[in-house]
């Protein structure tokens, strides 16, 4: 088991008047490798914009670290550790790879030792040291993925969110990010994925959840291993 | 042989008040671009800023004020410019933020503001024109036309100050920052970065700009609660030809815009001047909707 790293309870949010999450209940423990499945638009990027404080939680609490971060200001959240790299066409699209990723250790804690963190980043990825002064507007896909990847480590996360972070790319780039997430897993930084692709997680994770229509409705842990049917049961409804 | 010396001093008189409304225009414009870049508003306290940072530097240089000297002026003119920003900041445009139609607030509430500082200084300084010390006494001659030292001191600080600003904005943590907020203000708080600390702090630096341009214009003008007005009006045109979000679109407006103005006050007449540069406007604009270096 070990400590609680994120624990939310009867989380309820949306947009405008309308409840996209309708009651989210999710524990976290420091040894888990947690990933998190299910269909599009049933409240996965929803989910992690209220836990990091871009969108205010109607109802419920989110605790990070034993402590109350609910509707927190974002700002102040990640500075505790909790770090969202956002979908990758979020960036800062006028400003060169090297700018992004300073911005991404702006936090004074990360600060102090961004140059080594940055050394760091550009080894698990040198295709951005090569970019490093382009400007972000100029990169494919996938390395945009990576700049949003990175800007969350320049962060110094205790728990790095990737909201899927092949969404669009080809197989081959997929299988080269994976490689990349699969090392900072390694590393000891605690990671939570967001994939619509269960066979892309099974190996960096041990502890699923699968949300549908705004709830968890399946908390898969270590050593239940992931059976094909139990998923197609899920998206499908039918074993 | 005597013609062509005539078209040639000409020319060369054009270029040097140009080239003082340029530079002119530039400290006058950059604070509003900054502001429209970061916030996404338009600030029409700039002008009133201006006006008020003239009889700050007054009140505190002149002998009927304080006596204490240009230098103490300018410093505490400076100073006052910058705590006013950060009080229009957080009374007239941060409580309105987050609201859909925060630009048409911000016109309404700066607006306001603005009359407010007018009628404040008329108030505290009374309908009484006055004037500021030139920075530097007498004339000089460049290239066969006369000119004042203190112009010479706005065509040299202008351009310094804009490199000054070009490299607080991309060397240094706050600078990137404030950029950051104005690309994508979500992924700036994400990065751990308060962005209403950033727009406090660019509206601080575009008020301290329009300080600056407001006591320049007070040794040359006369010091009066409209001081800023048409100088506003000629930012305004100044960031919107020059394309709005870009600050070295506005440079390059500022300069675009003395220059014309210049030549057709010489050529066609100061009466006509404002109609000429309306036209221009109107015409660029045309031909390029988003301004000379905005992006579509």
């Amino acid at each position: 088991m070990g400590d609680v790293t994120l624990d939310v309870s009867g989380l309820v949010s949306g947009y405008g008047r309308m409840p996209v999450l309708h009651g989210v209940d999710m524990t976290i423990t420091a040894s888990d490798k947690p990933g998190l499945i299910g269909p599009n638009g049933h409240g996965k990027t929803t989910f992690f914009r209220t836990i990091s404080g871009l969108n205010r939680a109607w109802e419920g609490t989110v605790r990070f670290m034993g402590e109350d971060i609910t509707n927190r200001p974002a700002a102040q959240i990640m500075r505790l550790g909790l770090v969202h790299a956002p979908q990758g066409n979020t960036l800062f699209r006028e400003m060169s790879v090297e700018e992004n990723l300073l911005l991404g250790g702006f936090a004074p804690r990360a600060r102090a030792v961004h140059k080594t963190t940055l050394e760091q980043v550009f080894e698990l990825f040198p295709r951005l040291a090569e970019r490093r002064r382009q400007s972000a507007r100029t990169l494919s896909g996938g390395e945009r993925q990576m700049v949003a990847i990175s800007c969350g480590l320049m962060a110094l996360p205790k728990l790095l969110v990737l909201d899927e972070p092949t969404l669009g790319l080809s197989p081959k780039l997929k299988m080269e990010l994976r490689d990349a997430i699969a090392k900072i897993v390694e590393s000891g930084v605690q990671t939570m994925i967001v994939e619509q692709d269960p066979e892309f997680l099974s190996t960096l994770t041990t502890r699923l959840f699968f949300m549908s229509e705004g709830r968890i409705e399946a908390d898969i842990g270590d050593g239940q291993s992931l059976e094909h049917s139990r998923i197609r049961e899920m998206y499908f409804g039918v074993a | 042989m005597a013609l062509l010396d005539t078209l040639l001093l000409a020319l060369k008189t054009t270029f040097v008040s140009g080239l003082v409304l340029a530079s002119l225009y530039v400290l006058m414009a950059s604070g509003l671009a900054l502001v429209w870049n970061t916030l996404g508003i338009f600030n029409f306290t700039h002008g009133a800023i201006m006006a008020a940072a003239a009889y700050v530097a007054w009140q505190i240089s002149d002998p009927k004020g304080y006596g204490l000297g240009l230098a103490a002026g300018i410093v505490g003119a400076l100073i006052a410019s910058g705590v006013m920003g950060l009080v229009i900041n957080r009374l007239l445009i941060a409580p309105f933020l987050n609201q859909k139609n925060v630009v048409l607030i911000a016109v309404m509430t700066t607006l306001s503001g603005a009359f407010f500082i007018e009628n404040s200084a008329l108030l505290i300084w009374g309908p009484r024109i006055k004037q500021l010390e030139k920075v530097v006494d007498g004339n000089l001659r460049v290239a066969g036309t006369v000119i004042s030292g203190h112009e010479v001191v706005i065509i040299v600080i202008a351009p310094l100050l804009m490199l000054g600003l070009w490299a607080f904005l991309k060397f240094t943590w706050t600078g990137r920052a404030i950029r950051a907020v104005a690309q994508n203000r979500e992924f700036a708080e994400l990065s751990g970065i308060d962005v209403r600390r950033m727009y406090a702090v660019a509206f601080a630096t575009a008020a301290m700009l329009a300080g600056f341009a407001g006591i320049m214009l007070g040794a040359i003008r006369f010091i009066t609660p409209g001081l800023g007005a048409e100088p506003l009006l000629k930012a305004l045109i100044v960031v919107i030809l020059g394309g709005l979000g870009s600050i070295p679109g506005t440079i390059l407006g500022a300069y675009v815009v003395g220059f014309s103005e210049a030549l057709s006050t010489y050529y066609i007449g100061a009466y006509w001047t404002q109609a000429v540069l309306f036209l221009i406007f109107i015409a660029i604009l045309l031909i390029r909707p988003s301004g000379l270096l905005g992006k579509d």
